[in-house]
C-alpha cells in the first residue's frame, strides 16, 4: 500500500514535470500554430543552467527554479524574436516546424559543447531524499515538484482567468486574426507566450535535472511532454495540466507493474491510440470542425 | 413519383452555442431551379455546406435522388453527381486551366494509383475532349495552358463553373453566382444557367440579386435567422409578409 | 494531343543524367571510398525522392520515416538471416513490412495537420525504441550482423561495383514511377490538394484515401531501400533508424528543394557528403545541420532547386512546381 502511495506521488511529481512543459508547448500551439519541436530542449538548458548556478552559488531550490525560468525564458523570446517572428511573415508553417527541429539539434549540441556529455548530478542538498514517515517513504523533493508544479498551474490559471493581460493571450491563442481586429497586440502576445512557456520549461528542467541529472539528452524526457498536451486535448492548457499528470501516472505505474523497459513504448502507444480515438484529448471538446 | 433531387428534412447545424441553420426542410424537385434568399447571416452558405457534406449536421437528413447521404463524405456526394460552386471562386491558381477543369473528372473516375499507372494515352485524349467542351459550354477560351490565378474574377467563377460541370452533376449548389459580375456578364450567367437546365441539371442557387432570382427562379427558398420563414413562386414569396419584414427589419439596422 | 509521358521523361537532360550517373563508378573504380560513398548516397537517395513523394508533394507531414527504412532492413536481415530466404524474396517481404507498417498507421492520416505531424514523429519514436528493445528478434543496439550479399539470377553480387548497379536500377525504377505518377490524373489531384482541399473535396477527389496512398508507396519505397542497405553493408543497427535519420532526410528534401525530384537527388547527395566530412567534427558536426536547416527555412525555403529555377522565374512564385500538365 505504502508503495502503491510511494509510486502515486511519483507519478504525479512527474507528471507534473509534464505538465509544466506541455502547457508551454500547448501555449505556443494555441497562440501561434506552431508545433515547437525545440521546447523540450529549452527545458534541458533549464536544467543545465541550473546544474550551473546550482554549484557555483547554492542558492535555494525555489530560487534556482526561478532563475533557470528566466534564463530559459530570454532564451525562448530570443529565439521567436529573431528565427520564428521574421518568418512567421512568409506564411509557410511547415518551415517553421522544420525550423524548430534545427533548434532544437542547435541547443542539444551547445548544451553538449559548454557542458559536455557526461551526466552532471546536482549537488547533495538539491538531490532527493526519502524520508519515512508513519511507514510510508516520502520523497521530500517529489512532493515540492508536486507542489510546484500544481501551484505554477494554478497560478497560470488565475493569470489567464482573472487578468487582463491573460485574457488577452487566451483571445490571441483562440483566434489571432479577430484579436489582432479588437486592438490586441497579437506580436506582443505571441512573444509574451514564448516568455511564459520558455519560463515553466526551466523551471521544470531544474526540478527533472535535480532528481535525474543534467545531460544533454534531457529532451528526450521532454519529448513525452508532446503525448501529454496530446493527451489532455492539444491546445488545451487545462489539458495540458491533465494529460501530464495522467502521463506521469501511466508511465510511473506501468513501469513499476508492467516493464520499465518497454514504458516508453507504452506511453507513446497510448499516445497515438488517443489521437486516434479521440483527437480531442480528455479534455477537448468534440468539435465538428468545417474541412 | 421520381425523388426529390435534392432533399433535406429537418437539418440543423450548431455551432458551440450558435445555431445556424435550424430545422431547415427542402425538396427540390429534379429540374427545377431553386432561389435560396434570405438577409445576411440567414445561414445560407451554412445549408450549402451541409448540404455538399463540409458541415456534419447535428441533427436531420439529407438525400440526393433519394440516396440518404447524411453521413457521406463530400467526394463521395460528389461521385453521386453533386456539383458545387462557392461564393468566392476556389480555384487551383497555379494550376492551368487544363488542370483545374480536369479536377472536376475525380467525380466520374477518382484518381487512383493504378489509372496513373497503367494509363493509357486515349484516356488522356477523352479527358482532353471533355476539359474542352466544358470550357466551351462556360463560354471561356479554350486557352488550356494559361494559369487559372491570371484570370480575371468573372473568368475564374466560369473555370470553377466548368470544373463543376464536366462531370454532368444531376444537382448543382451554385453560391452567389452573379456577385462581383458586370450586367453584360450577369446576362451571360443567366444564359448558362438556361442551358444548365435545360442539360438536365437541377439548380440551386444563393443570391443577392433578386432580380436574377426572381427571373430565373421558378421556386424561392427564404431563410432567415437558419430557419426556412417562406417558400413558393416569385410572387407568392415577393409579397409573403414574414419576408418583407425579415428583410425590412434587417436593413432598417446596420448592414452586416 | 497530349505528349506522353514517357517522352516527357526522356529529355535530353534526362538522359544526359542517367547516362553520367551509370558510368560514374568506371570513373571511380580506383577508390573503393568513393564507390561505397557512392552506394550509401544512392540508397539515401531512394529515401529522399520517397520522402519527396509523400511530405514535398503530397504535403503529408511525415516525420518518421526512417522508422519505415528500418522495418526493411530489419525484415530482409532476418528473413535472410535466420530464415534462408532468398535475396528476391527478403527483399519484397521488407516492402511488404514496411508497406503494413503505414496501414498500422494510416488511420491517423484522418487527424489535423499538427496532431497527424506529431503521431508520425510519435510512431518513428515507436519503432526506434523497438528495434533497440526487441533484442530476440533484432539483437538490439548491438545490431544485427551477417546479413549476405544478394544473389541474383544466380549471381551473388559482392562487388561494390556490382552493386552500383543494382542501386541504380532501383533507382531509376523508382524514379520514373514517381515521375509517372505525377504526370497523371493523380499527380493533377496532388497538386489541387496542396492549393485547396476544400475545393478538391467537393469535386470528389478523396483527399484522406490520397494521401493514405502517399504513405503506403513512400513506405513501400523506404521497406527497399532498407533491404539494399542490409544486405549491401552485411550489418545494420537502430541508430541508422531513428529520429537523426529522419531529420537527414528531412533537411535532404529541404535541401534539394520541395516538390523537386532532381532536387531530392542532390539534396541526398550533398547532405551524406556532408555527413562524412563532418564525422571529422565528432559530436558537433550535427550542430552544423541545425543550423542549415534553420537558415534554409528562413533564406532558401524552395532549396537548390528554388535557387536554380529562381534565376529564370519572377518572385516570389515558388520556382520548382513540379510538372505542368501542360498539354500543346
Amino acid at each position: 500500500m505504502s508503495e502503491l502511495l510511494g509510486l502515486l506521488v511519483f507519478g504525479l511529481a512527474i507528471g507534473s514535470i509534464y505538465s509544466l512543459v506541455a502547457i508551454g508547448f500547448s501555449m505556443i500551439y494555441r497562440a501561434t500554430g506552431l508545433l515547437h519541436f525545440a521546447h523540450p530542449d529549452l527545458m534541458m538548458i533549464g536544467g543545465m543552467i541550473g546544474y550551473t548556478l546550482a554549484t557555483r552559488t547554492a542558492m535555494p531550490m525555489p530560487l534556482l527554479f526561478v532563475c533557470s525560468g528566466l534564463a530559459v525564458a530570454a532564451l525562448s523570446w530570443l529565439i521567436d524574436r529573431f528565427g520564428f517572428r521574421p518568418m512567421r511573415r512568409q506564411g509557410a508553417l511547415l518551415n517553421l516546424i522544420i525550423a524548430t527541429i534545427g533548434w532544437s539539434i542547435i541547443l542539444v549540441n551547445v548544451a553538449l559543447f559548454v557542458w559536455g556529455t557526461a551526466p552532471l548530478s546536482y549537488p547533495e542538498p538539491y538531490l532527493p531524499k526519502g524520508r519515512t514517515i508513519a511507514g510510508i517513504v516520502i520523497v521530500p523533493q517529489n512532493l515540492a515538484m508536486l507542489a510546484v508544479g500544481l501551484a505554477s498551474m494554478v497560478a497560470l490559471q488565475l493569470f489567464f482567468a482573472r487578468t487582463v493581460t491573460g485574457q488577452a493571450l487566451r483571445a490571441t491563442a483562440e483566434n489571432p486574426v479577430a484579436a489582432q481586429l479588437m486592438g490586441i497586440r497579437v506580436e506582443r502576445m505571441m512573444s509574451l507566450t514564448f516568455l511564459l512557456s520558455g519560463f515553466l520549461a526551466g523551471g521544470a528542467g531544474v526540478l527533472v535535472a535535480s532528481i535525474v541529472y543534467a545531460n544533454f539528452d534531457l529532451g528526450l524526457i521532454g519529448v513525452k511532454s508532446f503525448a501529454a498536451a496530446v493527451l489532455g486535448g492539444f491546445g488545451q492548457v487545462g489539458g495540458a495540466m491533465v494529460g501530464g499528470l495522467v502521463l506521469g501516472l501511466v508511465e510511473t505505474i506501468g513501469a513499476f507493474y508492467v516493464s520499465s523497459a518497454y514504458k516508453d513504448i507504452i506511453a507513446y502507444t497510448l499516445l497515438i491510440l488517443i489521437l486516434l480515438g479521440r483527437p480531442q484529448g480528455l479534455l477537448g471538446s468534440a468539435r465538428s470542425r468545417p474541412d | 413519383m421520381t425523388a426529390p433531387a435534392l432533399e433535406t428534412l429537418g437539418v440543423s447545424k450548431r455551432f458551440e452555442g450558435l445555431v445556424a441553420v435550424d430545422g431547415v426542410d427542402l425538396a427540390v424537385e429534379p429540374g427545377e431551379v431553386r432561389g435560396i434568399v434570405g438577409p445576411n447571416g440567414a445561414g445560407k452558405t451554412t445549408l450549402f455546406n451541409l448540404v455538399s457534406g463540409l458541415y456534419a449536421a447535428t441533427a436531420g437528413r439529407i438525400r440526393l435522388g433519394g440516396r440518404d447521404v447524411t453521413d457521406a463524405s463530400p467526394h463521395a456526394r460528389a461521385a453521386a453527381r453533386l456539383g458545387r460552386t462557392y461564393q468566392t471562386p476556389q480555384v487551383f491558381p497555379e494550376l492551368s486551366v487544363f488542370d483545374n477543369v480536369a479536377v472536376g473528372l475525380a467525380a466520374a473516375r477518382p484518381p487512383s494509383l493504378r489509372d496513373a499507372l497503367a494509363g493509357r494515352r486515349s484516356r488522356r485524349r477523352e479527358a482532353l475532349g471533355e476539359v474542352e467542351a466544358a470550357l466551351g459550354f462556360a463560354r471561356l477560351p479554350a486557352d488550356l495552358g494559361r494559369l487559372a490565378g491570371a484570370l480575371s474574377f468573372a473568368e475564374q467563377k466560369r473555370l470553377e463553373l466548368a470544373r463543376a460541370l464536366i462531370s454532368r452533376p444531376a444537382v448543382l449548389l451554385l453560391d452567389e453566382p452573379a456577385a462581383g459580375l458586370n450586367r453584360a456578364e450577369i446576362d451571360v450567367l443567366v444564359a448558362l444557367i438556361g442551358e444548365i437546365r435545360e442539360r438536365g441539371t437541377t439548380v440551386v442557387l444563393i443570391e443577392h440579386n433578386m432580380r436574377l432570382v426572381m427571373g430565373l427562379c421558378g421556386r424561392i427558398t427564404v431563410l432567415d435567422f437558419g430557419k426556412k420563414i417562406a417558400e413558393g413562386t416569385a410572387d407568392e414569396v415577393r409579397r409573403d409578409p414574414r419576408v418583407i419584414a425579415a428583410y425590412l427589419g434587417r436593413s432598417a439596422g446596420a448592414h452586416v | 494531343m497530349p505528349i506522353s509521358w514517357l517522352r516527357r521523361f526522356w529529355t535530353p537532360a534526362h538522359a544526359a543524367a542517367v547516362v553520367a550517373l551509370a558510368a560514374l563508378p568506371v570513373l571511380l573504380a580506383s577508390s573503393p571510398y568513393y564507390i561505397f560513398l557512392l552506394n550509401t548516397i544512392a540508397v539515401f537517395a531512394m529515401l529522399a525522392l520517397g520522402l519527396q513523394l509523400v511530405l514535398g508533394y503530397g504535403g503529408v507531414l511525415q516525420l518518421g520515416y526512417a522508422g519505415f527504412f528500418g522495418l526493411g532492413a530489419y525484415t530482409s536481415a532476418i528473413l535472410s538471416t535466420q530464415h534462408g530466404w532468398p535475396f528476391p524474396a527478403a527483399f519484397l517481404a521488407a516492402m511488404v513490412v514496411a508497406v503494413a507498417g503505414a496501414v498500422v498507421m494510416s488511420p491517423i492520416v484522418r487527424l489535423r495537420d499538427v496532431n497527424f505531424a506529431m503521431a508520425t514523429f510519435v510512431f518513428g519514436l515507436i519503432l526506434e525504441l523497438v528495434y533497440n528493445q526487441w533484442s530476440a528478434m533484432t539483437n538490439g543496439p548491438i545490431g544485427f550482423r551477417g546479413i549476405p550479399a544478394p544473389r541474383l539470377f544466380g549471381v551473388t553480387v559482392l562487388d561494390p561495383q556490382h552493386y552500383y548497379y543494382l542501386l541504380f536500377a532501383a533507382l531509376l525504377a523508382e524514379y520514373v514511377l514517381i515521375f509517372r505518377l505525377l504526370h497523371s490524373p493523380f499527380g493533377t489531384a496532388l497538386r489541387a490538394m496542396r492549393e485547396n482541399e476544400t475545393a478538391c473535396r467537393t469535386s470528389g477527389i478523396d483527399v484522406t484515401r490520397v494521401k493514405v496512398t502517399l504513405l503506403l508507396v513512400s513506405s513501400a519505397i523506404a521497406g527497399a531501400a532498407g533491404s539494399l542497405l542490409a544486405h549491401m553493408n552485411g550489418f545494420i543497427s537502430p541508430p541508422t533508424f531513428g529520429w537523426s535519420t529522419s531529420v537527414a532526410l528531412l533537411m535532404m528534401v529541404v535541401l534539394g528543394g520541395v516538390r523537386s525530384l532532381p532536387g531530392a537527388l542532390v539534396g541526398a547527395a550533398v547532405i551524406r557528403l556532408v555527413i562524412e566530412r563532418t564525422s571529422v567534427l565528432g559530436q558537433h558536426s550535427n550542430i552544423v545541420f541545425g543550423v542549415a536547416l534553420v537558415l534554409f527555412m528562413a533564406f532558401l525555403p524552395t532549396g537548390l532547386a528554388g535557387l536554380a529555377g529562381g534565376i529564370t522565374a519572377k518572385l516570389p512564385r515558388p520556382a520548382w512546381l513540379g510538372p505542368r500538365s501542360v498539354t500543346p
